[in-house]
């Protein structure tokens, strides 16, 4: 599945986005995966005001139902205007 | 009506087609890129989510005030200082609605509308989060919502 990365996560990703095992069934699992390809990366995805998107809608990290059609977004504190 | 666009836009002329017959009233705010030692505004936005965020928010602004209609433009990518950010404006019949709306629009977009800023300067880039001051005025909103509700 695709996992994206927003505004000063795109650093500690390494880029924009990245692809993740088809079989990761939920956002605890996607964070797992991410430590221990990443232990920096995933420390700063769980950082103050982190959020996560499935599909474009905000998802707590309780998420069961990820597929291997869904796309992951992670995103810091926003700052429109 | 909602545009999230990359390219620049002139609020003058949009402004003087945001009408309508029982709008007495119409409220607006232009936000532009600061100079002072910035040379480029890099605004990154995440297509599709970004536009049902803004929306979100302006049907709220919708169920809080008693408008006609609203008008946010929120521009995206690399900006230089004096070129505009965002537009919202707000069409009421009275001009109570229209002044909180615009107020309420963009305490909101300063702190929930999914942008991420990126200053460049001569010094290098820095990323830009909302202040203090931007998250106490979204938050007084809820508080007076709920002085409204009691």
């Amino acid at each position: 599945m695709r996992v994206l990365f927003f505004g000063r996560l795109v650093e500690a990703a390494g880029g924009r986005a990245l692809s993740a095992p088809d079989d990761i069934g939920t956002l605890a699992a996607l964070r797992a995966w991410l430590e221990t390809r990443d232990p920096l990366l995933a420390e700063a995805l769980c950082g103050k005001g982190v959020r996560a998107a499935v599909n474009k809608v905000i998802a707590t990290d309780d998420f069961m139902a990820l597929t291997a059609e869904d796309e992951v977004a992670f995103m810091p504190p926003l700052s429109g205007g | 009506m909602i545009c999230v666009q990359e390219h620049p836009f002139e609020p003058a002329a949009l402004l003087a087609a945001f009408s309508h017959p029982d709008g007495g009233a119409c409220a607006s705010f232009v936000g532009r890129v600061r100079g002072g030692g910035v040379m480029q505004l890099v605004l990154e936005h995440y297509p599709g989510f970004t536009e049902a965020e803004i929306a979100r928010i302006e049907a709220e602004a919708h169920a809080r005030f008693d408008l006609i209609d609203t008008l946010i433009v929120h521009r995206h990518g690399a900006m230089r200082p004096g070129e505009t950010i965002v537009l919202t404006a707000a069409l009421a019949r009275h001009r109570k609605d229209a002044l909180a709306a615009v107020d309420y629009l963009m305490d909101r977009l300063k702190t929930e509308a999914p942008f991420w800023k990126r200053e460049i300067t001569p010094a290098g880039e820095a990323w830009i989060e909302p202040r203090a001051e931007d998250y106490a005025a979204a938050a007084a909103w809820e508080r007076t919502m709920g002085e409204e509700k009691a």
